[in-house]
């Protein structure tokens, strides 16, 4: 028996209908088998029209209990192979358990904008995002954890890289060492590929995930705000190379004047492939 | 020199109940009610800066895979008091100044209804 390719895909949509119809065509093109939408507005049932227009391969994996929330989650495979394991607002975790091969957890943010919350408080609240991975894995009994969505910081910024945070490093061979202690705690690292996207000499087709021209003196105009991190466990599943900022959908570009098009969405979908080794007996 | 007692004659008899006692013992209502086919707990960890405080009241169903739901959240520093108190379920949140306030914003959040629907959600599919 070989690995399994799982293909994820995430993209928030904000809202935007014409987004979301373009989601369920993306989801057919990349064939992707996992799709995450962030700020869907849209009924999962239309979702799941749209994607099984031709043949019935998804099916719509549910919350347990959170009713008010707008992340969505679809799925090649059945519910009982991808269960949540935690609700809260702006943060899923799933177990994705596939028969014969390595389970392993899906969590899935959707952080406060920087509309509403400043850097500090972006901060604060990654911290405790960390550390409520930290007590999930522990009740799951290991930690092969992926962590995907709009987290709305860049890849740099204090609550992407703090040890009490999500303590994620652009550089593989330093995750692999696993961990790393900081005042006599010892804190796991996540792999952060997106680094290596950023700008126009970037691995990517575009020079980030979205765009925001600010009138400040300080002004970057791309971010990198969509993420994947992966933690070391998992890293022998993860090929850099499978990493993907999507910028066209069906012939359409997402991009405009070298911007992203905000008519469809102001945020590009990303995916990856995860090679799910063998379970051992 | 002066041997004269300037405290406060009543300082040694006076207490402030503590947030965690609060959602403690708002932990252990729930786990009667529900007979523990629904737990509640309560996940305190240190935050970030420098004496603050973080309590998580989560709900967990054993049954489905110890599934949970986190409810709410609440941040305070060494002065106990206001706290910060996160609605997790419907992104709303609350700055209760005292141990009487904050007992009626965990009152308030518990009867809401979107709360309520969640935890019924939940308990249905396991009875």
């Amino acid at each position: 028996m070989s690995d399994f390719a799982l293909k994820i895909g995430f993209w928030n949509v904000n809202k935007s209908p014409r987004a979301i119809s373009l989601a369920a065509q993306w989801a057919l093109e990349a064939g992707i088998d996992l799709l995450v939408l962030i700020e869907c507005t849209e009924q999962p049932a239309f979702m799941l029209q749209k994607l099984n227009d031709n043949a019935p391969y998804f099916f719509y994996s549910p919350h347990f209990a959170l009713t008010n929330t707008n992340i969505h989650v679809f799925s090649r495979l059945r519910e009982s192979y991808s269960k949540p394991v935690l609700e809260e607002s702006g943060f899923l975790a799933r177990d994705i358990n596939l028969p014969l091969h390595e389970s392993f957890t899906l969590a899935i943010v959707h952080l406060p904008s920087k509309l509403y919350y400043r850097d500090e408080d972006q901060n604060s609240y990654a911290h405790e995002i960390g550390m409520l991975i930290n007590s999930l894995e522990k009740r799951r009994l290991h930690k092969r954890t992926v962590v995907i969505g709009d987290f709305n910081m860049d890849p740099f910024e204090p609550g992407m890289v703090a040890s009490g945070a999500f303590h994620a490093v652009m550089d593989r061979h330093i995750a692999q060492r696993k961990t790393r202690t900081v005042k006599g705690h010892d804190h796991t690292f996540f792999y952060n590929p997106m680094w290596g996207y950023f700008g126009s000499n970037g691995r990517g087709k575009a020079n980030g995930t979205y765009f925001y021209p600010k009138a400040t003196p300080v002004c970057q105009y791309w971010h990198i705000f969509d993420q994947v991190l992966i933690r070391p466990d998992l890293l022998d599943s993860f090929a850099d190379s499978s990493l993907v900022i999507h910028t066209e959908i069906g012939g359409q570009s997402l991009l405009r004047e070298e911007k992203i098009d905000s008519s469809v969405s102001d945020h590009l979908p990303v995916s990856f492939v995860l090679n799910l080794k063998q379970a051992n007996p | 020199m002066s041997t004269e007692n300037l405290w406060p004659a009543d300082l040694a008899d006076k207490r402030v109940t503590t947030p965690k006692e609060i959602l403690v013992a708002q932990e252990v209502h729930f786990n009667r009610m529900m007979n523990n086919v629904l737990v509640a707990t309560v996940d305190s960890y240190g935050g970030p800066n420098e004496g603050e405080f973080i309590h998580r009241l989560i709900i967990s169903a054993p049954s489905l895979g110890n599934y949970s739901l986190t409810l709410l959240r609440c941040t305070h520093t060494l002065k106990l008091y206001p706290v910060k108190v996160i609605n997790q379920v419907e992104s709303m949140q609350f700055m209760p100044k005292d141990e009487h306030d904050l007992k009626l914003v965990l009152g308030q959040i518990f009867s809401s209804e979107v709360v309520q629907r969640s935890i019924v959600a939940l308990k249905s599919q396991i009875i």
